[in-house]
């Protein structure tokens, strides 16, 4: 390798060395006090350590080779800057028992204790001394996800106003909220300025009240083309759809769905799901959007009305002139029941045999009823040749008829025919009058009977034939109806509808509530309902109170702005947005002097630590468990000065997890912390899972969402994030799973919590499809993916990334990939530049070899090699890098929750800590850690307490 | 494949011999500040991560990403075969790179392919990339300074960037990855307000910005160090969308060209990588016909390998794998072919675009005569930072030449030569950039 490399390397190694692990015992022992002298240090190093480590260490990582790119006789023995963190991977290593490596001189179980105290001690002293130094949250803007609910909470109008910013970067350690790696740039300004000047245009109206649209179906506005209209009406089969189409609706505002409806569920089925959905005309292939979903648990005889709200412009509208003009609601019942709902046949007339045919012509001869013509009256008068071709029509569909069964299966024709035969008989007796009244100058009537009583035998027999129809309903074959067809089967999970409504825009009164909440009605001069305007909005938006000098600059723009302006709202509108622009709204802006002085920052307290104040911490708190600006009640904790350390801390986050918005934090950090939007980047092929269906992943994300939520919120231990006795599951979920067998077992979309019994092996993070397959590259297991992902998201341990050009795996080997693949690994580690790495990672990994990409239990490995699918053996049983042997992830569970619990919970509630920042942790927070992850264990590991303790930490009320 | 062909409205396409594109040139030179004469210069780049089969054994030659023979004696193999019919029009160049990557890790160097900046040890503080030092002297007479793509959008992370394009200060600029935003950028009409209710908007918007920036940089004297860093970039942001809006002013008079939305798919996502990324290619070419802005780069997919929506791209073809995976597997057997498909499809989708600007007559050439097109990979062989795949485009006007496979020693020669000397073809004439030891003058007419 070359020099330049192996440089590169060593600061790869440092810089991303993950400063909290710490050691697995606890910090506090003997004080650090015989180090503090500097001269007593060094003669202690030189006496007691420096032979340890040149006996011990310096063979393969001192001046002759520095093997993972480590130098121990070179590396300060002081402990300054950068070093300290090295010294604290070497603690680990030596903790974890990885070093000395097997094939090493083992060291002495004292020679092991001294060299770790001693390492330990210096840590603790280097760690005090730093203290308070530059481990600060740097100017942090809200996030995109931030920024979208606090403008929504701000301004109480629902709408994304995020679209158009770019995604978010992450950092290092997996966190969006990162200060550091959130950056600002002109496109991102431009956006904002965009969406607060649209914002306020929103908010504050002028005019009348919007006219309001009101829609109500009772049958569906559609039934679909003929093959799918099985699927429509009220009484919705899986997959099954009733439309409401609206040519009138309004183009701005809130609106209401209701639908009033109940399920039919037979018995051991799951119930439906009912999905609104909203936008164009379906046939336009223009996607709708989704407005809601929801389990319908009530029968069909105690129907409930189900309201969604939305907002109309987030959805598909059509432009000016359009060529489908008029927007769609759609109802789905989403459940899937597996049963293919039967097509209704395409239509298709019963086609008569050559015999019948024959056997129809001869009969048609026999029995066609004559005309009782005068000699006058020639068979060549037109009349008459139009009334007896209507006769042999009718003859010849009445001998048809009488061929067929009215059991035939094809009852549609059946219909049609009756029909057509309806209406030969209308023209018969109408072209019979005609006939009388034109040509014979006849009574029609007279006509009539003596037609009649010349044919009785015929015509009775006629009426023989079509009374054996008489069940049937005849249908005209224009209309295309078809009758459908007879059901077969066992009874389906039915949503019944009794009707769909809208309603829009909706707004309580008018002006609405967002807009007098700024601009109340008034008197008062316009001048005055400014400046009270602007302050009501910005101490709301700057998250604290504003003093004159805040609302100045808003208020000249005003002043400026409103001679020109249409009117004094528009002018409102242009100020205010200056307020969604400014970096105090847009920023958690920590300054560095307190709020209540206006006074500059002394040169000597640059960078130095210091306590948030009681408005920046309520900010920080609110953004931590709810991803969204303070309400008011934390506003009025933090302005009474209350929001300390004590009781009233808890009360306040108890309180705040107990909200709905603490799904904010659920969803962000564990989707954050655990990666789960890798679950869009997986693409599952078909060829090796043709079953796996793709509407899974979304709910493989909130199954785990769901599982972390469950913990919090019922104050479970977070060890269950290991192993559990529980899991979050909904029907399709669970059926995946193959845990849909037991009588508890989730019958709806819902998420619900699902005892396991222990053969279930399903407990904890490791088994749910989410981390299988997030960790997969969709067609096999990724054992090293895997690997790295518990040690990096789980236990805050991450591998350093791999080095400059990579060689080329040589996978060339006969057989290779009939091996399992724990030996294809081993023959990688042939080569020593991987083996290097790769023996501390690998093991990890293999250990989930029994779970395919899906997510699913397996018994053997489907590998494809070159055409040829070749059936791979499974081994899980791995040793760890500490010589530990576990037998797959149940193995594996029991081993971290026995030997690596420490480990997860510092990685935890280092994951937290960082999160709740907005920052990397670095060195100096190593004993806020360690404070932490003590009263979590004390707490039983509770997640709920381990927030509360957040909270009142000394970290997380500094800034 | 299918083509697509332009709807372009009379107003702004007139359809005819020389003139077709001249209408919103001279629109933009009455309104650029500094009107010279000669035709509109332009620059492109379109970057993919992990490389190419670089070196393919015998049995799949025809599957390696470099040609075969040298020098104006060339073939070009399975992979750049769509390149045939634009050959005098591309010059294929191989054995080059930036040293500076090449102690970086494998999956780094996608962030310095437009910059060649030097990382220092544990910071990855960025510096100013090619495109950006276009647009600052040629991005002021289009309504864009430049247009700045990725499959992935926003700027991603430090060596995982998600844009080639950084700013004088190395700062990411984000990369807009969804067709229909771009489009409401570049064609999108303002719906129902008048011209004057526009203008008074943005002389507002003016206003707006002038005051936050004038009461912003009170602030910075409660901040520390750290955070003022940070004010910083927000005043400096702030101060750069001033300007634009300042040059929205002048364009304020100027229709956007009109572009029929229904000759372009922007529903296309990600999920459909064919749709995707032709649609990305369409706004980029007809940005440039448009004379929108005469400067886009496109990052076709970066080098994070498991962590990008474009590293499904060829799963989503129906090609096994992804593409890190691909790009792995390219020295096992049958493993060259299937890397090589995916370049194929990826060059297919390249010199599609670079028809579309040769087929924009432009005085006496096309559009693509004067522009310069850098279509390339930071990586030959996955993981390995030296011998970058590059293929350079247009420029005939500009005194380029080419129809030739130029090989180099990465000891004699590195890609930030060939940057000064598309430099100085654009006219935009410098002593160096990033590390550059003198001019690129094989390619030179």
């Amino acid at each position: 390798m070359k020099v330049s490399s192996l440089i590169l390397m060593l600061a790869m190694v440092v810089g991303t060395m993950n400063p909290c692990v710490f050691s697995q015992e606890s910090v506090a022992q003997e004080s650090a006090s015989k180090s503090e002298d500097p001269r007593v240090a060094a003669r202690e190093y030189k006496q007691d350590i420096q032979p340890l480590l040149s006996r011990h260490c310096i063979d393969c990582h001192g001046a002759e080779e520095q093997e993972g790119m480590l130098r121990l006789d070179a590396l300060d023995s002081t402990f300054a800057g950068a070093s300290a963190e090295t010294w604290h991977d070497v603690l680990n290593r030596l903790n974890l028992g990885e070093m000395p490596p097997e094939d090493a001189a083992p060291i002495d179980a004292v020679s092991r204790r001294t060299l770790v105290n001693w390492i330990r001690d210096q840590l603790d002293r280097v760690a005090l001394e730093r203290k308070g130094n530059g481990n600060q949250t740097v100017l942090r803007r809200l996030t995109r996800y931030e920024y979208r609910n606090t403008l929504r909470d701000l301004l109480g109008i629902d709408l994304d106003f995020a679209k158009d910013l770019p995604p978010e970067p992450s950092s290092a350690d997996g966190f969006q909220n990162n200060g550091v790696s959130l950056g600002m740039s002109a496109l991102q300004i431009e956006y904002y300025l965009k969406a607060a000047r649209l914002a306020m245009d929103k908010v504050i109206v002028e005019g009348d009240a919007p006219e309001v649209y009101r829609h109500r179906f009772d049958a569906t506005s559609s039934t679909g083309n003929g093959r799918n209209r099985a699927l429509y009406g009220n009484r919705m089969l899986p997959q099954g759809r009733f439309l409401g189409r609206m040519l009138e609706f309004p183009r701005e505002g809130d609106f209401v769905v209701r639908v009033k409806a109940g399920a039919v569920v037979p018995d051991g089925m799951g119930v439906p799901r009912m999905r609104v959905a909203m936008g164009l005309r379906s046939d336009t292939q223009s996607p709708a959007k989704i407005l809601g979903e929801i389990d319908v648990r009530n029968p069909e005889t105690d129907q409930q009305v189900y309201e969604f709200r939305g907002r109309i412009e987030e959805f598909p509208l059509p432009g000016h002139n359009p060529k489908f003009p008029g927007i769609t609601i759609t109802l789905f019942n989403v459940y899937d029941d597996g049963i293919e709902t039967p097509k209704p046949e395409k239509f298709k007339a019963i086609a008569l045999n050559r015999d019948q045919k024959k056997q129809v012509s001869a009969a048609v001869k026999d029995h066609v009823p004559g005309l009782p013509l005068p000699p006058s009256v020639t068979k060549k008068n037109k009349a008459v040749a139009a009334l007896q071709q209507v006769i042999g029509k009718l003859q010849r569909q009445i001998e048809e008829l009488r061929l067929l069964s009215p059991e035939h299966k094809n009852q549609t024709d059946l219909a049609y025919r009756l029909f057509d035969i309806e209406v030969s008989r209308q023209a018969e007796t109408r072209l019979i009058e005609d006939l009388a009244n034109k040509d014979l100058q006849e009574d029609p009537q007279a006509f009539l009977s003596r037609y009649r009583k010349e044919n009785v035998a015929a015509l009775a027999d006629r009426d023989v034939v079509l009374r054996q129809f008489q069940a049937i309903k005849p249908i005209d074959r224009k209309s295309k109806q078809l009758v459908a067809a007879k059901s077969v089967g066992p009874p389906r999970t039915t949503l019944v509808v009794d009707y769909l409504e809208f309603e829009g825009p909706i707004y309580g009164d008018w002006p609405p509530r967002h807009h007098t909440r700024l601009l109340p009605p008034s008197k008062a001069p316009e001048r005055d309902r400014a400046q009270q305007a602007i302050a009501s909005l910005m101490e709301r938006a700057y998250r604290r109170p504003v003093t004159e000098l805040d609302i100045a600059p808003v208020l000249d723009l005003y002043d400026e702005i409103r001679p020109t302006a249409s009117s004094f709202e528009d002018a409102m509108r242009d100020s205010l947005a200056m307020v969604l622009v400014s970096p105090q709204f847009l920023y958690l802006f920590e300054t560095n002097v307190d709020d209540s002085s206006q006074g500059n920052l002394q040169a000597s307290d640059q960078d130095k630590s210091r306590q948030l104040s009681q408005y920046e911490l309520a900010s920080r708190l609110s953004y931590l468990l709810w991803s969204t600006m303070p309400d008011e009640q934390l506003m009025a904790v933090a302005k009474a000065g209350r929001l300390k350390r004590g009781e009233v801390m808890e009360r306040q986050v108890r309180r705040m997890i107990a909200d709905p918005r603490s799904e904010n934090f659920v969803i962000n950090f564990t989707s954050q912390w655990l990666d789960l939007s890798g679950l869009d980047r997986v693409a599952i092929n078909p060829n090796y899972y043709p079953e796996f269906d793709e509407s899974l992943k979304p709910m493989m994300k909130r199954e785990t969402q769901a599982f972390v939520g469950e913990i919090l919120r019922h104050d479970l231990s977070a060890l269950n994030l290991i192993d559990s006795d529980f899991v979050m599951l909904n029907e399709p979920l669970a059926k995946h799973y193959g845990l849909a067998t037991s009588a508890g077992s989730p019958r709806g979309g819902d998420f619900e919590r699902v005892e396991l019994r222990p053969e279930d092996q399903r407990g904890g993070l490791l088994t749910q499809g989410s981390f299988l397959m997030i960790n997969s590259n969709g067609e096999d297991s990724h054992p090293i993916r895997r690997a790295v992902w518990v040690l990096d998201r789980l236990l805050d341990d991450p591998p350093a990334p791999p080095p400059p050009d990579v060689p080329e795996l040589d996978s060339e080997q006969a057989d290779f990939a009939k091996l399992p693949l724990k030996k294809q690994l081993e023959v990688h580690r042939t080569k020593d530049a991987c083996n290097d790495c790769h023996r501390n990672i690998d093991p990890w990994g293999v250990a989930f070899e029994s779970y395919d990409a899906v997510g699913l239990r397996r018994a053997s490995v489907l590998r494809r090699v070159g055409k040829k699918t070749v059936l791979g053996l499974v081994d899980d049983v791995a040793t760890l890098p500490n010589g530990a042997e576990i037998e797959g992830v149940e193995g594996l569970k029991t081993y971290l929750l026995q030997n690596d619990r420490d480990r997860f919970a510092r990685a935890l509630v280092s994951k937290l800590l960082a999160y709740g920042m907005g920052r990397t942790l670095i060195f100096e927070d190593r004993l806020a850690v360690e404070a932490l992850v003590e009263s979590f264990e004390q707490n039983d590991y509770r997640l709920s307490d381990l927030m509360v303790a957040i909270a009142q930490s000394e970290a997380f009320q500094n800034k | 494949m299918k083509t697509k062909t332009w709807h372009l409205d009379r107003r702004t396409f007139l359809r005819g011999t020389s003139v077709t594109m001249a209408l919103p040139w001279m629109e933009s030179m009455a309104v650029g500040a500094e009107a010279k004469a000669g035709f509109p210069k332009r620059f492109c780049a379109v970057y993919w991560p992990f490389g190419v089969v670089a070196a393919p054994g015998k049995e799949d030659q025809n599957w390696g990403w470099f040609p075969t023979g040298e020098g104006k004696e060339f073939a070009f193999t399975n992979v750049l075969a769509s390149m045939e019919p634009l050959r005098e029009n591309v010059s294929v160049i191989g054995g080059i790179s930036h040293p500076n990557g090449w102690s970086m890790g494998g999956h780094d160097t996608g962030d310095i392919f437009l910059t060649g900046a030097k990382f220092q040890t544990g910071s990855f503080v960025n510096t100013i990339s090619l495109d950006q030092l276009v647009a600052a002297q040629i991005g002021n007479d289009t309504r864009f300074g430049s247009l700045t793509l990725s499959s992935d959008g926003g700027v991603g992370e430090p060596t995982r960037s998600m844009t080639l394009a950084f700013s004088r200060e190395g700062r990411p600029i984000p990369a807009l990855s969804s067709p229909r935003q771009i489009y409401d950028r570049l064609f999108g009409q303002e719906q129902g307000t008048s011209a004057l209710q526009r203008r008074r908007r943005l002389e507002n918007n003016v206003s707006i910005l002038d005051r936050v920036l004038e009461h912003s940089k009170d602030l910075n004297r409660r901040l520390g160090k750290q955070d003022q860093r940070k004010l910083d970039e927000y005043l400096s942001s702030v101060r750069s969308v001033e300007q634009r809006v300042d040059r929205a002013q002048s364009w304020l008079e100027v229709p956007k060209p009109a572009v029929a939305e229904d000759s372009l798919d922007l529903e296309a996502t990600q999920e459909g990588p064919r749709e995707y990324i032709e649609a990305m290619y369409d706004l980029m070419s007809l940005a440039f016909r448009t004379d929108s802005t005469r400067v886009a780069t496109y990052m076709l997919g970066q080098v994070a390998g498991a962590t990008t929506i474009a590293n499904a791209f060829p799963a989503c073809l129906g090609l096994p794998g992804n593409w890190h995976g691909l790009a792995h597997g390219a020295g096992k057997k049958g493993g060259a072919e299937k890397l090589g498909r995916f370049d194929q499809f990826l060059a297919q989708n390249h010199a599609r675009f670079l028809q579309s600007l040769a087929d924009a007559e432009e005085g006496d050439g096309s559009v693509l005569d004067h522009t310069l097109v850098l279509y390339g990979s930071s990586n030959s062989r996955t993981h390995n930072n030296h011998n970058y795949p590059l293929l350079l485009a247009g420029g005939r006007g500009l005194g380029v030449k080419h129809g030739q496979y130029l090989r180099y020693n990465e000891r004699e020669m590195r890609l930030s030569n060939l940057f000064l000397t598309m430099l100085d073809r654009l006219g935009i004439p410098a002593e160096r950039f990033a590390d550059s030891t003198g001019e690129f003058t094989d390619i030179l007419a």
